[in-house]
């Protein structure tokens, strides 16, 4: 208990400086700009790649027709609503392709039926595993956002279905038991 | 995974009959790049891999001039996901031969063991009834059984996500 005192207290004796001299000396803002940077820039290449590697032909198309959101990003003109509207059409991709019948199907049955209950999942278990659903929710949105074509974003996603499939499962067995 | 073995063996046969892989055509050129690094590892000099017989392949004839022309005929130069699992498909050959199966059979114990650390997981976090039920379901999932056949890289990234969360929550 001491050693914790002691251990918190350095902590703040030190940190607080410190986290003084990064915010007046402008070394955070320099921090936060370059990072803010890098991020939004391979946020384009991603979507540059999205927009321009989209497959209709056979059995790779996406769900939603790109006449939402591509015209947007091929035009630069870049807007909040583009924005979400890519990222939610990514993310819904990501968990329910493929849409057509193949070997696939019985597993995005599966995860359609598990979908409400990997949101009750995701909020219930929360503070007990932040980093599980933090970890799904950032490679997801990577994935989902880099792969444009289906077979290989069923090849990429596997890690985190499987993380899904558990989470959502947690959230199924919880609301049972609850009952 | 006795049942997976079974069918990764006819699945193999398949590929040898058919010539392609046709669940993820990139397995030839994993295959042909793990060749390719197992001539290196027994020594075999830039001129001595134009003369093998499966790199002389009609597929393979056209990776191997892809990676002379890349890497020169030494080493993969960077060590991206795809490289180092080149090196482990080199490794494997290295071991057993020529022998797409043992990779194949690398893949599904990649998977197989993924779920189990996933199980472990669960069993803590989530209690015995969600672990029982994702370890029967994540065991037959769709695309655990049949990319585990291919020689897709994406396992060994299934496995490293399975083992970090494990370590965290296991």
């Amino acid at each position: 208990m001491y050693h914790r005192k002691i251990f918190i207290w350095s902590v703040l004796v030190i940190g607080i400086p410190l986290a003084g001299y990064a915010v007046s000396s402008g070394i955070l803002g320099d921090l936060s700009v370059r990072a803010g940077g890098i991020i939004v820039s391979e946020f384009r290449s991603l979507v540059d790649y999205h927009c321009f590697h989209l497959q209709r032909e056979g059995r790779h198309y996406f769900l939603l027709p790109d006449a939402g959101y591509t015209p947007a990003f091929v035009s630069g003109n870049w807007s909040a609503g583009s924005v979400i509207s890519i990222i939610g059409n990514a993310f819904l991709n990501f968990i329910f392709q493929p849409v057509f019948l193949c070997v696939f199907t019985p597993q995005v049955v599966l995860n359609i039926i598990l979908f409400p209950f990997f949101i009750y999942g995701a909020y219930k278990y929360f503070n007990k595993v932040p980093v599980l659903i933090v970890l799904f929710l950032s490679m997801g949105l990577y994935i989902s956002i880099y792969g444009s074509i289906v077979e290989a974003l069923i090849r990429h996603r596997m890690p985190c279905e499987l993380i899904y499939i558990m989470i959502g499962l947690a959230g199924f067995a919880r609301s049972i038991t609850e009952n | 995974m006795l049942a997976r073995i079974i069918f990764a063996s006819i699945y193999d046969v398949f590929v040898y009959i058919h010539g392609e892989d046709v669940i993820v055509p990139d397995s030839r050129l994993y295959s042909a790049r793990g060749r390719y690094v197992e001539l290196l590892m027994r020594g075999f000099g830039k001129e001595d891999l134009a003369r093998d017989p499966i790199l002389a392949e009609p597929g393979n004839s056209k990776i191997l001039a892809g990676i002379m022309g890349f890497e020169l005929g030494g080493w993969p130069r960077f060590w991206t996901e795809s490289n180092v699992f080149v090196v482990i498909v080199g490794a494997i050959y290295f071991v057993f031969g020529y022998f797409p199966l043992a990779v194949r059979i690398f893949n599904i114990a990649l998977s197989v063991i993924s779920v189990y650390l996933l199980f472990r997981v669960a069993t803590k976090q989530f209690g015995e009834l969600a672990a029982n039920m994702f370890l029967v379901i994540a065991l037959f999932l769709p695309t655990q059984v049949f990319y585990s056949l291919t020689l897709s890289r994406d396992f060994m990234r299934v496995f490293i996500v399975a083992l970090i969360v494990w370590v965290i929550y296991g």
